[in-house]
């Protein structure tokens, strides 16, 4: 094998690692302090494990082999500039502290490889990408947070015509929490095996890419998808403990009946999305859930904090595709 | 897993604490009202010893509080729900302290009170005392069913509305038939502190109202 491809693989099996640092979705339990905080890290750690074994190959497949055009074959240049461009775009935004999609930075930056690759002789923009697939994903971005926000409004509304009758003082308040807190231990459960497998197919896609080009064997994307699933686990208790503690500790005052509204639509879009083998980001779907549940009770979200998240969002897919167009012309004209 | 669901075992649950905490301000607003009836009437050894049993009452009171924060903050009370619960037994603390200055202040001096303003400030002193129960009910009710709650409350803006109204007839009357300044001035405040003991109870039910509707649907 080529140097340079165990270089890929590397920086591949490293992206998962990063996934797995910037890992929020056990959050909300961790807030609940439902159980303690290490139980909750070491969950995590495993369901992202057993979501990354069992339920990234559909979205891998989609972002691997299904996004470019027919005529257009992954190199191994190809990439490494995907690779190297999402990895900068995440360290920058992780630096700025900007909430960005990894799923949005990875697909940015096959257009970004796909544009460089459409002014090579007898290439065509048209021909780049394989535009349904393309029009797919891009659906999938718009729907999945408005489904997630809708969900989550339908079921907190739900939730609380039902518990309107059956609450009565802070005793009994806390007694049908604890049984939400156990409903919300098995939806978070759900929800992080579905994210995992659809997060860390923006790692395993570039694996992907290579077997469908024919550069690594078949038989070894299971070894590679173990050693991903293993770094995102080992991303979660080392690095991600630290996210999910600073947004579970802002979110103390959600009771586990809200939480599980949020957490179930969420779980729901995630893993019709991830079954569907569509590229969705996690966090969007989330921040729009917690909207949604938000609205149920009259809240508004922080305006200016709001739009600072859809700007990074919308920014996102540009500033990708330009940085890997970028890294790849550049290597094109060195080599 | 057995150590993630096991609670340590204590011989009152918190809810129970919480219970004797609001008993004991409930006593300790008859013990003041007992003490205000003796000094009033002129008996000021049995108000000395009403007023050490409430002072008693209100140590008591402290220790219970202390051992509610000791175990506030374990598994036996749910994360959303502890700062409203830190509020409740802050409030009634509050308001045992209240009481326990109406107290020391009869300690302090012996006088006799006008015989004009006797009738009205042993009034007042069973209002408060009437304040004492619809407390305690509310602490309860806050625990187990807020819409009672609301009814302690609308209870307690009555009674303090009451007492607020017959203070201001007291201080009224203390100025036309006071003829000595000390008399005047002592009988001026232990009115003053008898209506603050009832506006912290207000209060309290304010804060209530606030906490169910935090929970209402």
């Amino acid at each position: 094998m080529e140097l340079i491809i165990i270089a890929v693989l590397i920086l591949m099996v490293g992206l998962g690692f990063g996934i797995g640092s910037n890992d929020e979705t056990m959050a909300t339990l961790y807030g609940s302090r439902i159980i303690k905080p290490k139980y909750v890290i070491g969950l995590a750690a495993v369901l992202a494990f057993i979501g990354v074994m069992f339920m990234s190959e559909r979205v891998g497949k989609t972002i691997g082999e299904n996004l470019l055009g027919q005529d257009v074959e992954y190199s191994i240049y190809m990439l490494l500039a995907i690779i190297i461009s999402t990895t900068i775009w995440l360290i920058v935004a992780s630096i700025t502290g900007a909430p960005i999609s990894t799923t949005h930075s990875v697909v940015g930056a096959v257009f970004g490889v796909a544009l460089v690759w459409s002014f090579g002789p007898g290439a065509s923009f048209g021909s780049s990408m394989d535009w349904g697939t393309v029009g797919k994903v891009a659906l999938g971005w718009v729907i999945s947070p408005i489904l997630g926000f809708i969900g989550a409004f339908i079921f907190k509304s739900i939730m609380d015509k039902i518990l309107s009758r059956m609450q009565k003082g802070l005793d009994r308040l806390e007694k049908i929490e604890r049984i939400f807190g156990i409903l919300l231990i098995l939806v978070i459960s759900w929800t992080q095996i579905s994210r995992a497998g659809n997060d860390s197919a923006n790692a395993l896609g570039i694996m992907y890419g290579l077997i469908e080009t024919g550069q690594i064997p078949e038989n070894l994307s299971g070894y590679l998808v173990a050693v991903t699933a293993l770094l995102k686990g080992l991303g979660i208790i080392a690095i991600g403990r630290i996210v999910i503690k600073n947004v579970g500790n802002n979110l103390i005052s959600l009771k586990p009946s809200d939480a599980f509204s949020i957490e179930l639509s969420t779980a729901i879009v995630l893993f019709v999305a991830t079954m569907a083998g569509l590229p969705i980001s996690g966090s969007q779907v989330l921040i729009f859930s917690v909207v949604g549940a938000g609205m149920v009770k009259g809240e508004r979200p922080d305006k200016k904090t709001f739009v600072r998240i859809i700007i990074s969002w919308i920014i996102t897919f540009p500033v990708a595709a330009a940085l890997s167009a970028l890294i790849y012309g550049v290597t094109l004209a060195i080599i | 897993m057995i150590k993630i669901f096991s609670r340590k075992k204590h011989a009152k649950s918190l809810k129970e604490l919480f219970i004797d905490c609001s008993e004991l301000t409930q006593n300790a607003f008859l013990s003041m009202q007992k003490a205000v009836l003796a000094y009033v009437d002129g008996n000021f050894t049995e108000a000395q010893k009403k007023a050490d049993d409430t002072i008693a009452l209100e140590k008591k009171q402290d220790r219970v509080k202390e051992e509610i924060f000791e175990r506030i903050f374990s598994r036996e009370t749910m994360v959303f729900s502890r700062a409203d619960r830190i509020q409740v037994i802050e409030n009634i603390d509050k308001i045992t302290d209240k009481i326990e200055i109406v107290v020391r202040k009869l300690l302090l001096f012996q006088v006799e009170i006008n015989e004009n303003l006797r009738e009205g400030i042993k009034e007042i002193a069973e209002l408060n005392h009437q304040i004492g129960v619809e407390v305690h009910d509310m602490v309860l009710n806050v625990l187990e069913d807020f819409q009672k709650a609301k009814n302690n409350i609308t209870e307690i803006t009555n009674l303090r509305r009451t007492v607020r109204e017959k203070q201001w007839e007291l201080q009224k009357l203390n100025y036309v038939h006071q003829e000595d300044f000390l008399t005047f001035r002592y009988t001026e405040t232990l009115i003053k502190y008898l209506m603050e003991a009832a506006d912290r109870a207000e209060i309290f039910a304010d804060r209530v109202f606030i906490l169910i509707n935090k929970y209402a649907l």
